[in-house]
């Protein structure tokens, strides 16, 4: 039934970490600039992280297009600015994806001025969180019940930073910059990262219990949700807290313990696949709990 | 795991031409622009009980869409003929990808449906060959014609097939229908006619009306009769629907559903009677003097001392009164809710019981017909204006309109069988008699040799007990020759030698009548060339009579559009005496001649003013409660003369429930009318075949909404999707009759043929088919290596 | 105050026969899989054995339905490609060559009414087939009823005719987007208790 909407499910993941995974990037650097850390070094950590995000951005949008009845009439899509955040979702996406192209571009090849490079990475960040947030309006219909709640953009944004957080640390692990930097930046992330989670946690937990106890259709989706789906709900948490607990633990543990290296970097890779696969099925089961108003 | 389904569609997508294609797959956008010619037909209709109008817009050659009836006026005298699901997706039948095109003769065993195309010419060599071969050897009396309603046009029928052995000769008769064989029989044992019925228009002058077993909304017996109905209730009439099944009758146009027990119905029938008798509510005075064989006081003369209905009623002789207590446990029903009927029935004037035919094609579907019409007689609901004599209901004054008018001319062999005995007479024709319903002759003197099928599925799909009827036709020393001749290629198809494409009625000339009810008749103008290679019945079997010698006697000269002004002709002479001629009326474009009936024709008046002077033509000239004819008869087990409940031979009551517990009926789906239609996607769509089983069965079985089942007694098996739901009793299982058979390798049917379940057992008084009273399990289906 | 079109629909005498939703398919070519017009079956209640009898509370009802031709269509407002129009006349419009087929408003629209045509991948709906009012004749689903409860017209002339009722069962409450529909509810639809009601012809649907 809702196999239809794996093409969403993995549009809107990869879209929402790219978006976080582009602030945690910008935000270390803040860190790390704050930290007084030479510039060379912190480049030498965010660059060969942000050559990740286009792709990662490009996968997703040609996903999304191609699920569309007639993809080759997608720039139609921006038609409806006014009314539609189907149409604002699609601009910013586009604008996300071009300004966080060219800033890409400008860092590596170290083109125009830090001011010029601080703008277009505001620019960047603004469309990214633009582009989460409208992603999350796009959702809230008022015939949606279930989908029509604070819980669809804070669960976005969520996704969004989690995702971002441990990608960022599975990349910069790996970085050829200093290792005080790298292990600053994980225990950054670390904190960050078991917060995260905890809100996560606190959002879905919260919203189950406002739709359950509003009654009607939103107590029917997550009723139906839970009755097909309850192995998939737990599992999603378990693997949510277990993946970023993996990800603190050795976070803290390599800053801890020179030597950990390589075996926190497959833990890394471990925990992000943990967390990946939980936010995916935590997409899953929101398409799941689909249940309109109506016929 | 990205759907599959999403990758494999990609190419397709993006290759996709600028304009929707689901909307070009329909003939009128495969053609050019051209005029669109706007001609008003009516509706195939194939044996539902309407006749609906049709207003076709052709163009090119193709007929692009079916409009309803869009005549200006539509008050109850004369309202519009609005056609039903089936005939407005007729084009998804018209325009099917699988119509026959094509003639073709069977190269595989008989049965396989492996076949190969060949000339008219030879096809129409091989079959006048056979006939003449057959009649040669073994004489007419071995020549059949089945049943078949599946056209219905006058040149378009198996009507056209009787014509030309009529005229060759003759053939082996048939009386009697596969619809309503019981009450066709009954009817008369009580009242001495068929003419019961007030005309419809009438309806409204009702203030309660009893639908026992009857469904106009789904097997629409007469257009609009549902909607007559509608207005009754507008009217301030109380409807109540008795069937086991919530159809959309029962929803739609009822104020209360009662369930029953299958097979019961005379059971509750004769609880209310004991009401009746009890608290002397029924019509005394009415059954003093238009009744016999009410009580021991008015036993016809000479027959004072059998049981009287009263005494079976009160249990005086066999000592079990039927009370609604006894009829409680049988029924289902409650015996409060029993019993608030028989006072409503009774106290309520004036009020219809009208039977619908389901009770009847029953075990003994004959007592359920002269139960519900001594229930009208003894409430006095015979006679008069908003009452019903119950009954077939044939409508005042004359019974209503011809059906067909295409001559057939007069059967030179004598004997006829029951149309349902078809079977007995193929495997052992020449030992049946009387006893065997044989009707003209003593004994047949052959068995059948020759069928030449048309526009029936009859022989195996329609027909009881299908496996059976496989194993039959399949013998090539049985019926050694077959002949199919219709649109597709139909579970009886598959067992043809020779198989002949017929054009729909859309393609040629003709003409049909209100049928059952209704005072109109329709053009059929020919709207578009017959696809393919495909002529009409009346064309095949001109050409046939032309090989046999008998081409100008078959044809008389005339085509098919001749033949059509011939028949408005005959209408001219009889009920519309003003109907225009074929080019007047096919000029003009009215579609339908219609009567309006401002003034609705009540049955019986005259009997019921005057029983002595107007007499019924039943042996003693009055209603028959007793029937003298029945007692004469001395089965009384089996054909009473007095209207009794009889446990069924196949019951919940009997030892066969411990292997199949539920009952199973078949009713009439909107999806078909009988097995026409069951290739109609739309059709599908709206009305997929499935078993209806209620939550509770389903719930001890295990089984879900949607799931596959199992559906089987010791004659068959079928496997399809179950419906669970709450519109069916508990007990009772509903799989709508008339899918196509298609066994798989193990022979179980994957469709839903209700047909490989039922019994090829004959009521014992009409000789009728009894489909409905078989007992089957159901179980949850897991297909093996799944 | 000006024309706008609506549908009246009197549930108390709709069989459920479909006759709507084939002419409609008939009208507008419509294949397998795609409805502008269905009917929904209702169903709830009860069965039990109470000594030899079966009593049941068991209802059902049929709710005919097509698009409403909302004041506020949500499929409109969502729509990112403006291929959803609504006239001075208040009939709703979708442009199948500015749709790209992302089935959004699917989502969006409490009817069903707006069907996703597989084969052209574009999204289709009822047009109250304008074309035939313009020459003054009824939509196909109205003139081919045979119970005659399904009417079209203006819809305040509607209202002021029949009443106000709109939210029967399972369609949505009147305020999500303002349908422009009157309905005469079944006996069933009045004595049923919302909660125990379910849709007994999903696949159908």
């Amino acid at each position: 039934m809702h196999s239809k909407e794996w093409p969403l499910i993995i549009f809107t993941i990869l879209a929402q970490m790219a978006v976080g995974a582009f602030l945690v990037l910008e935000a270390v650097g803040i860190l790390a600039a704050q930290q007084n850390y030479a510039e060379e070094m912190i480049d030498a950590l965010i660059n060969p992280a942000l050559l990740f995000l286009i792709p990662l951005l490009a996968v997703g949008g040609l996903i999304a297009a191609f699920h569309l009845g007639r993809p080759l009439r997608i720039l139609r899509i921006i038609s409806n600015l006014k009314h539609s955040w189907l149409s604002r979702e699609m601009l910013l996406g586009a604008m996300f994806g071009l300004a966080i192209s060219v800033y890409t571009v400008m860092r590596l090849f170290e083109i125009g001025s830090v001011a010029v490079h601080t703008v277009v990475a505001l620019c960047v960040a603004i469309s990214g969180i633009g582009l989460v947030y409208s992603m999350s309006r796009l959702y809230r219909l008022r015939t949606v019940p279930a989908w029509d709640t604070a819980a669809t953009p804070a669960t976005f944004f969520t996704t969004a930073f989690l995702l971002g957080t441990l990608a960022v640390g599975l990349v910069v692990s790996g970085a050829y910059t200093r290792r005080a930097l790298v292990d600053d930046t994980l225990r950054w992330l670390a904190s960050a990262a078991v917060v995260l989670v905890g809100l996560q946690l606190a959002v879905i937990a919260l919203n189950t219990a406002y739709l359950s106890s509003r009654g009607g259709v939103s107590a029917e989706s997550t009723g139906a949700m839970f009755a097909s789906y309850r192995t998939v709900f737990f599992l999603r948490l378990i693997l949510a807290v277990v993946g970023t607990g993996l990800f603190s633990v050795f976070a803290f543990q390599t800053t801890s313990y020179s030597g950990q290296e390589t075996v926190a970097r497959s833990m890394f890779y471990i925990a992000f696949a943990l967390v990946l696969a939980s936010e995916i099925l935590g997409r899953f089961l929101f398409y799941a709990s689909y249940k309109r108003e109506g016929i | 795991m990205v759907n599959s389904d999403f990758f494999a569609n990609l190419i397709t997508k993006i290759t996709k031409g600028r304009r929707s294609q689901a909307r070009r797959d329909s003939p009128s956008h495969t053609q050019a622009g051209g005029e669109t010619r706007i001609v008003r037909t009516c509706c195939p209709a194939h044996n539902c009980g309407g006749r609906c109008l049709l207003v076709a817009h052709v163009r090119d050659g193709v007929i692009v869409r079916l409009d309803s009836d869009d005549r200006r006026y539509d008050g109850i005298d004369n309202p519009r003929l609005l056609a039903c699901s089936r005939g407005k997706s007729y084009l998804r039948r018209q325009y099917h990808p699988d119509r026959l095109k094509h003639p073709m003769k069977r190269i595989g065993k008989r049965g396989e449906g492996k076949f190969k195309r060949i000339s008219w010419n030879e096809a129409l060599d091989i079959v006048s060959g056979e006939i003449s071969r057959v009649r040669e050897t073994y004489g007419n009396s071995a020549l059949f014609v089945p049943y078949g309603t599946g056209s219905y046009s006058n040149t378009n029928g198996s009507h056209l097939a009787r014509r030309l052995f009529n005229l060759y000769g003759g053939c082996l008769g048939t009386y009697n229908s596969y619809s309503w064989a019981c009450i066709n029989r009954a009817t008369p044992t009580v009242y001495g006619t068929l003419i019961t019925g007030n005309q419809r228009q009438d309806w409204v002058n009702s203030r309660y009306i009893l639908m026992w077993s009857w469904n106009p909304a789904e097997m629409i017996d007469g257009t609009n009769s549902a909607y007559y109905l509608q207005k009754a209730r507008e009217n301030g009439a109380r409807i109540i629907c008795i069937d086991p099944r919530k159809s959309l009758s029962a929803t739609g146009l009822a104020d209360e559903w009662i369930p029953i027990r299958p097979g019961t119905d005379v059971a509750m029938m004769s609880a209310m009677a004991y009401v009746m008798i009890d608290e002397e509510l029924y019509d005394a005075a009415f059954v003093a003097t238009h009744c016999v064989g009410f009580d021991a006081a008015q036993m016809p003369e000479g027959l004072e001392n059998p049981e009287s209905y009263e005494d079976y009623i009160l249990g005086i002789r066999d000592g079990i009164p039927k009370t609604p207590e006894w009829a409680e446990a049988i029924t289902g029903i409650s015996r409060n809710k029993i019993a608030r009927i028989a006072r409503e029935y009774a106290s309520i004037k004036p009020a219809m019981l009208y039977q619908g035919y389901g009770m009847q094609r029953r075990a003994y579907g004959e007592q359920a017909v002269r139960a519900g019409c001594v229930l009208a007689a003894i409430t006095g609901n015979v006679g008069i204006s908003g009452g019903w004599a119950s009954g077939l209901g044939l409508q005042a004054p004359d019974g209503g309109s011809l059906w067909l008018a295409f001559p057939l001319d007069d059967n030179p062999v004598q004997a006829s069988i029951p149309v349902a005995a078809w079977d007995k007479a193929v495997l052992h024709g020449t030992e049946m008699g009387k006893k065997d319903g044989i009707v003209g002759a003593d004994r047949l003197d052959n068995n059948i040799k020759l069928i030449y099928a048309i526009a029936t599925n009859c022989l195996i799909n329609q027909h009881m007990n299908i496996n059976r009827n496989a194993r039959i036709l399949a013998d090539e020393n049985l019926i050694e020759f077959l002949i199919v001749q219709d649109q597709f290629l139909t579970p009886t198809g598959r067992f043809a030698d020779v198989l002949l494409p017929a054009c729909t009625s859309f393609e040629t000339y003709g003409v049909q009548d209100g049928w059952k009810y209704g005072e109109e008749v329709i053009l059929m103008p020919k709207l578009v060339e017959p696809l393919g290679e495909t002529k009409s019945d009346y064309q095949i079997c001109a050409e046939i009579a032309e090989r046999l010698g008998i081409g100008e006697t078959y044809t008389e000269g005339r085509t098919e559009r001749e033949w059509v002004d011939y028949i408005l002709d005959v209408y001219r002479a009889g009920r519309f005496p003003n109907i225009p001629g074929i080019d007047e009326f096919e000029e003009s474009n009215i579609g339908a001649y219609v009567v309006p009936v401002t003034e609705p024709d009540i049955a019986f008046t005259d009997f019921r003013q005057d029983p002595e002077k107007y007499p019924l033509d039943t042996p003693s000239g009055k209603i028959e409660i007793f029937s003298r004819e029945l007692y004469d008869m001395g089965k009384l087990d089996e054909i009473p003369a007095v209207p009794k409940y009889i446990q069924e031979w196949e019951s919940p009551f009997g030892a066969e429930v411990n292997k199949y517990p539920l009952q199973a009926i078949g009713s009439h789906s909107l999806h078909r009318v009988h097995s026409t239609h069951d290739n109609n996607d739309w059709l599908e769509e709206a009305f997929p075949q499935r078993v209806f089983i209620n939550r509770i069965d389903a719930n001890q079985r295990g089984i879900k909404d949607g799931d596959m089942v199992k559906v089987y007694n010791d004659r068959g098996a079928m496997v399809i999707p179950c419906r669970v739901t709450v519109r069916i009793m508990p007990g009772v299982v509903d799989i709508p009759q008339g899918a196509w058979w298609t066994p798989d390798k193990n022979g179980i049917d994957r469709r839903g043929a209700t047909n490989v379940l039922t019994s090829e057992r004959l009521t014992p008084l009409a000789f009728g088919n009894a489909q409905h009273t078989i007992m089957v399990q159901v179980e949850k289906h897991e297909e093996n290596g799944r | 105050m000006s024309k706008r079109y609506g549908f009246y629909v009197n549930l108390a005498s709709c069989t459920g026969c479909k006759a709507c939703q084939i002419a409609c398919k008939d009208k507008n070519n419509l294949g397998v899989g795609v409805l502008w017009r269905r009917v929904v079956e209702v169903n709830g209640g009860e069965w039990l054995k109470d000594g030899n009898a079966w009593l049941d509370n068991t209802f059902t009802y049929f709710v005919s339905s097509a698009c409403m031709h909302c004041e506020q269509p949500i499929c409109k407002e969502v729509c990112p490609t403006q291929a959803i129009t609504q006239r001075d006349d208040g009939i709703v419009l979708i442009d199948s060559d500015k749709c790209v087929g992302c089935r959004y408003c699917e989502w969006a629209c409490p009817y069903k009414a707006v069907q996703f045509d597989e084969a052209a991948g574009v999204m289709t709906k009822c047009n109250l087939c304008y074309d035939y009012l313009d020459i003054g004749k009824s939509p196909a689903c109205v003139s081919a009823c045979q119970m005659r409860v399904l009417e079209f017209g203006d819809i305040n002339e509607l209202r002021s005719r029949h009443g106000n009722l709109d939210d029967v069962y399972p369609l949505p409450e009147r305020s999500l987007t303002e349908p422009s529909v009157v309905l005469r509810p079944h006996r069933d639809a009045i004595r049923m208790n919302g909660e125990f009601a379910h849709i007994g012809n999903q696949e159908e649907i």
